[in-house]
């Protein structure tokens, strides 16, 4: 008895829940509007059926309901009945499909108009390329990744050294301006949605897939990986900035081409000693650091890291929290150093002898070891960083720096910057850690590497 | 394959006489039967427990040390692949399939006993290695229950190396349980039926097996070969499915493979895989609304050719997992059309079963809240399969908690109401004794408005294009404080429905062990399982001879006749009608 | 068919053929029915392979193993020895199932005896056959196409393994006394078993040396290419 009740109930509540929840589409920001007709059509006439068909399921079984005076009435079938529901099903489900196969049509045929812009994901980080002058994507193969080369472009292939480089989460992209965006992945299975746009597409390695859209309304959405890839999945985030035509061809000029990146200036290490020695004082003639002074041991860093470091120090997106006193320091030297030599600095650096700070904390190494599983994969088994995933060596560096670290991502001092992707992303992955104790057995357990 | 039919035998040849030849190494279908319930049951109590866990990381994100990215993955991965193979496919097709086939068409049992056996412990094997794999170097594979290549067999994937492997191993044990469970049913439906049993007389139960075993023997061996190939990829270092790729930052020596390929294998099983859980269901929820509805079914006839024409569709339908996998966008074309076609006789199942309730006498029976609790659940989740099933809307919407939510409404509570429905149903057969009538009834109550509230909110998140499989969600800008909100209520319902089931197993312990004995048949069904000599059925079932069948399974209040129900193996000439009805000119006579 | 105008009858009316309508009776044994499914399950399973393999064929890194002189089975004496060997075997079981249609006792024995044997040095056969692809360089994870090659024949001689094992059983059971009338059931499906999976090789002897240009036609032909 009661069966009925809560179903025409529930039926009751799946309605307010639909008219009058705050939960919905995320409001459309290119042109699939389609898409959201498509939705609505299909939710009219499936709402209709889910009305109907537990409405009369809940009268039957208020009406039918056992009395030991009644008998069932007999009838093994109703043939023209059954032919009227199948024919109504049958229109219902037509008038769900046409739509659906109409707005297909125009997802799958990309206009001629379509700027071509590429899309690359690797676990766990999103790069754009652009065509550059010719208009063509060069050639690539995952074979040809390496650290000098990122985005595993072909460089037998003219077409691709005129090709801009977007070594950013962020893409910009003209407002009103239809889109093709060619998908392409150096590792394993991942996925481009921005929820806004409606439409998404996997990256599947050894082949290239595409969608297009036309971003219709300025702002900025997240790029989500929606394919399962791998550990940090989660923590894959990109965005898109949409902006004018003037805003973009602006912001696009700041890029290198493939060209650019592939012609490296010979660095000069006479003269990144020398520029060292504003550095001595804090990290040591070595370069090993120094934990009364707060200074890190640079000895296993790679420039890549470094140099976008003191990038994050100058531009503000690191060391900006007050509290943080040694990060204010270096904010404060970082504006005052030279871009130009940089280079030549971190070459130096780099072609220092590796020297291991032994560990002051203590802590339950096994445990350690079973929480350092989560950052295996990015920082590699023996801590020593990897640099085609952007991430630092750990091994041989203070632990009372890591702890600084650690804890400042984890209360949001570092890595809370939009710019700062990586620094999202340990700020994701350091929530895992949970308590000082276990902060502690993980930092033991990277000492002993 | 060496065996003589069971029916060509003396019926009591193989009586065993030891405690183990009797339970362990039992060759008795209903041994075996509740063998592999019991297994299912037990691998299906560890994964609601995976799915408490990851639930609680999801509504109280960081609240909980006790599990991490690698854990989550690993529990998302492992809830997935037991209820859906080990618990689902398993209890539906192992469980019930074994009690009620030889019961239900009227044989003595299994027509390859031996092979039945072997059937079980093989299946036990395959979940024991499924449940190793928790405690080998890097636990279990974290990849998804889809196991895609070529994240699932390269590091930065939870359970990479062993995991992986001894999932795969586990699967391949499972396939050859289930063929050589599968050839025995669908040997004894074909050929160990009763005198009089034609195939339009069988119960909708013995068709939705039927067809799910023809099913799970055609679409398994592409899970198998799939699992095959992936691990010469992962062992030998082939490239079936592996093209050229960096892995974490190193060169790999794969080459030239097709990771597409795999998911076309996998979903050629996949999608079969729903209907070989849903087509066992939709057959025994029509028996037990037949029954409570002192009824006939409604459209016997279309009933059987929708499952049938459900079970051949099923195969021409599976890209529709792959419409943003990023094959040849216009197999959308196809694959949307077939699958909205799946719809109709999806939907007139639906309508046959509203309509053998309507002017029915309805008993509300817990089986019978069940059943109608199922046709609710159901209805909802094959209309929201409208949505994702229409290529263009499954743009927005795959990959997110829409998704997450349509599936199980679809093919988790849904066939769980239908067990529930099923054990509560055919309880009295298996142990003479039925389930305590209200703790069933709490039961039924909790677990039907629970996952309700469970998934109905869980579609609107997937709206919002919240994604599936992340551990956090991390800071997003178009997710509202009251969606998290959203998602940490749908935690507290999971746990309290998890809590519910605690009853469920509760009722069964103090059933068997409190409960009196009930009637014989005491929901007075006419369909030929409950008319044994003995109940619970001995060993052999039928005593010195098999019966006769002289009608089909819904002879439910006939008009004139005195009882409201006609026993299938009871003839014509002993139907007792009432005095002064003139059965001659009321149709039935009539061909 | 009559399946399907089974599938229309109206099972609430009375039956005036009364209810012996359906006599499960004689008709086909259920294990030739069980036999049937199983072949039908092995066949989809290759069939799946193969529809990969034929997809895999026009990949640009698919080099096969046949077409130039140096390519190892440009000519195959070797196959073609193996498969004298399986040939064989087929007709030794073929020898055993008339044997029991002519109620030759001995006749059974030799028959399955030679012909278990036989797989058995079939399998032997194919496992140097594979040392000698790997000596020749030609390992499993070189090249799709090897990587084949060894799945294919891999999978077959396990089926075929498994073919052996029911004949062992069928041994014992005569060993145990069992007349032919009893294990009749049993040889016949042996036997059809031991045809099923010759002429599943001779399917694969055919696929898995063929040319580059062969395998286009067969994959444009399926609609692969």
């Amino acid at each position: 008895m009661y069966i009925a009740i809560v179903i025409v109930g529930l039926v009751a509540i799946t309605l307010i829940l639909h008219f009058a929840s705050p939960w919905w589409l995320t409001p459309l920001a290119s042109n699939w509007s389609l898409i959201d007709t498509t939705i609505e059509i299909s939710f009219w006439i499936t709402g209709f059926v889910f009305i109907a068909v537990n409405l009369f399921l809940a009268w039957t079984v208020w009406r039918y309901r056992h009395n030991k005076d009644r008998r069932s009435h007999y009838e093994p079938e109703n043939k023209k009945l059954e032919i009227w529901l199948t024919a109504l099903t049958s229109i219902g489900v037509i008038a769900m499909l046409t739509p659906g196969l109409i707005v297909w049509a125009k997802v799958v045929h990309v206009p001629d108009n379509a700027m071509e812009v590429e899309a690359i994901g690797q676990q766990w980080q999103w790069t754009f390329r652009f065509p550059g002058e010719d208009g063509v994507l060069g050639a690539a193969n995952a074979r040809f990744v390496s650290n000098a080369n990122r985005f595993g472009l072909d460089p037998s292939d003219p077409d691709g050294a005129d090709d801009i480089l977007i070594e950013h989460h962020r893409l910009h992209l003209p407002v009103d301006q239809p889109v093709k965006l060619v998908l392409r992945s150096n590792d394993v299975l991942h996925n481009f949605a921005v929820p806004q746009f409606r439409v998404k597409m996997d990256l599947v390695p050894g082949t290239q897939t595409y969608q297009w859209f036309t971003p219709t309304r300025e702002g900025t959405f997240d790029v989500l990986c929606e394919e399962l890839c791998g550990l940090a999945h989660y923590t894959m985030k990109g965005q898109v900035q949409v902006e004018t035509e003037p805003a973009f061809e602006t912001w696009l000029e700041t890029y290198p081409t493939f060209a650019d990146v592939q012609s490296t200036n010979a660095v000069n290490l006479a003269s990144g000693e020398t520029r060292y020695q504003s550095c001595a004082g804090c990290h040591g003639a070595d370069g090993q650091g120094n934990d009364a002074l707060n200074a890190p041991n640079l000895t296993h860093l790679d420039s890549r890291y470094m140099a976008r470091q003191l990038q994050h120090y100058r531009n503000g997106i690191r060391g900006t929290e007050r509290a943080d006193s040694p990060g204010q320091t270096m904010a404060t030297i970082a504006q005052s150093t030279d871009v130009e030599s940089e280079a030549d600095l971190l070459a130096y650096i780099e072609s220092l002898d590796p020297v291991d700070v032994g560990g002051t904390l203590s802590g339950d190494v096994s445990n350690g070891q079973r929480l350092y599983g989560a950052c295996i994969a990015c920082h590699g088994a023996q801590g020593d960083g990897k640099v085609l995933l952007s991430a630092p060596a750990l091994a041989g560096q203070s632990d009372l720096y890591l702890k600084r670290q650690l804890e400042h991502f984890s209360m949001g001092w570092r890595g809370k910057h939009p710019e700062d992707q990586f620094g999202t992303q340990m700020r994701l992955m350091t929530r895992t850690i949970h308590s000082p104790e276990r902060l502690r057995d993980l930092l033991a357990y990277i000492a002993t590497l | 394959m060496t065996h003589i039919a069971i029916a060509d035998q003396e019926p009591e040849l193989h009586h065993p006489r030891t405690f183990i030849g009797k339970y362990i190494w039992s060759q008795d279908h209903k041994v075996i039967a509740i063998q592999y319930a019991c297994t299912a049951i037990f691998v299906g109590l560890v994964a609601l427990m995976l799915s408490v866990v990851m639930r609680l990381q999801l509504g109280f994100p960081d609240q909980f040390d006790f599990i991490n990215p690698n854990m989550y993955l690993q529990f998302v991965t492992m809830h997935g692949m037991i209820m859906v193979i080990y618990l689902l496919t398993a209890l539906l097709l192992g469980g019930f399939g074994n009690y009620l086939i030889p019961l239900m068409v009227g044989t003595r049992d299994m027509v390859f006993p031996y092979l039945n056996m072997l059937s079980f412990w093989f299946y036990f094997l395959s979940v024991l290695v499924l449940l190793a794999s928790f405690f080998v170097p890097g636990g279990p594979t974290g990849a998804g229950w889809t196991l895609y290549p070529p994240q699932s067999i390269l590091e930065g994937t939870p359970g990479s190396g062993m995991g992986i492997v001894m999932m795969l191993a586990s699967l391949a044990i499972f396939i050859i349980a289930f063929t050589m469970g599968g050839l025995n049913y669908v040997s004894t439906i074909l050929q160990a039926r009763t005198r009089g049993m034609t195939l339009m007389r069988m119960p909708l139960t013995i068709w939705g097996i039927f067809t799910a075993t023809i099913l799970g023997l055609f679409a398994f061996p592409a899970l198998l070969v799939s699992a095959i190939m992936m691990l010469f990829d992962s062992i030998l270092g082939t490239s079936f499915f592996m093209p050229a790729i960096v892995s974490l930052g190193e060169a790999t020596d794969y080459e030239g493979g097709s990771p597409i390929l795999f998911q076309h294998l996998f979903w050629f099983f996949g999608h079969p895989e729903v209907y070989i859980v849903a087509l066992p269901a939709f057959g025994m929820v029509s028996d037990v609304l037949s029954v409570h509805a002192r009824k006939n079914i409604f459209g016997y006839r279309m009933m059987v050719w929708a499952i049938v024409i459900i079970g051949g569709l099923s195969f021409v339908v599976w890209a529709h997992h792959m419409y943003v996998s990023g094959m040849n966008p216009y197999f959308g074309f196809f694959f949307a059309t077939t699958t909205l076609i799946i719809a109709v006789p999806t939907a007139i199942k639906v309508y046959n079963w509203v309509l053998t309730l309507w002017q029915g006498n309805i008993h509300l029976t817990v089986p019978m809240l069940f059943a109608i609790g199922f046709i609710f659940t159901f209805t909802h989740g094959g209309l929201s399969g409208l949505f994702l099933g229409n290529v263009v809307i499954d743009l927005p919407l795959s990959d997110t908690f829409f998704v997450v939510a349509h599936f199980h409404m679809v093919m988790g509570v849904s066939p769980i109401m239908v067990l529930f429905a099923a054990i509560y149903h055919w309880f009295p057969l298996v142990t003479g004794k039925q389930l305590n009538t209200r703790l069933g009834m709490i039961h039924f109550w909790g677990t039907f408005i629970g996952t309700y509230a469970i998934y109905l909110p869980m579609h609107y998140i997937g709206f919002l294009g919240v994604p599936r499989r992340y551990y956090a969600l991390g800071d997003t800008s178009f997710i509202p404080d009251s969606a998290h909100a959203l998602n940490a209520n749908i935690t507290i319902a999971v746990i309290i429905v998890a809590l519910f089931q605690l009853i469920f197993i509760f009722n069964l312990f103090w059933t068997i062990k409190r409960e009196p004995k009930s009637r014989i048949n005491p929901w007075d069904a006419a369909s030929l399982e409950w008319h044994t000599p003995d109940v619970p059925p001995h060993h052999g079932n039928w005593g010195r001879e098999l019966p006769t069948v002289h009608r089909w399974a819904y002879d439910y209040s006939v008009p004139g006749v005195v009882k409201d129900f006609i026993p299938q193996h009871v003839p014509d000439s002993e139907v007792v009608y009432e005095p002064g009805y003139d059965r001659f000119t009321s149709g039935r006579e009539s061909t | 068919m009559r399946g399907f105008s089974a599938l229309t009858e109206k099972p609430w009316l009375a039956m005036p053929q009364g209810p012996m309508q359906f006599d499960p009776e004689g008709g086909t044994p259920s294990a030739q029915i069980a036999l049937r499914f199983l072949l039908m399950v092995i066949s989809i399973a290759f069939i799946l392979i193969f529809v990969t393999f034929l997809t895999r064929s026009q990949y640009p890194d698919f080099q096969a193993l046949a077409g130039e002189p140096w390519l190892p089975f440009n000519q195959s004496p070797r196959l073609w020895a193996t498969t004298a060997v399986l040939v064989a075997a087929s007709a030794a079981m073929h020898w055993a199932w008339r044997s029991v249609k002519t109620q030759r006792p001995d006749g059974v024995m030799l028959g399955i005896s030679v012909g278990g044997f036989l797989a058995l040095v079939f399998i032997m056969a194919q496992w140097t056959t594979w040392n000698y692809l790997v000596n020749l360089g030609y390992g499993v994870s070189e090249n799709p196409a090897n990587a084949y090659f060894f799945l294919f024949t891999g999978l077959h001689a396990l089926h075929l393994f498994g073919g052996v094992l029911a004949v062992v059983r069928v041994f014992i059971r005569i060993g145990r006394g069992c007349s032919i009338s009893q294990v009749a059931v049993a040889v016949k499906a042996c036997t059809t078993y031991w045809h099923y999976l010759l002429a599943l090789w001779l399917l694969l002897f055919f696929l898995l040396t063929r040319t580059p240009e062969t395998y286009a036609i067969i994959a444009a032909a399926c609609g692969l290419g």
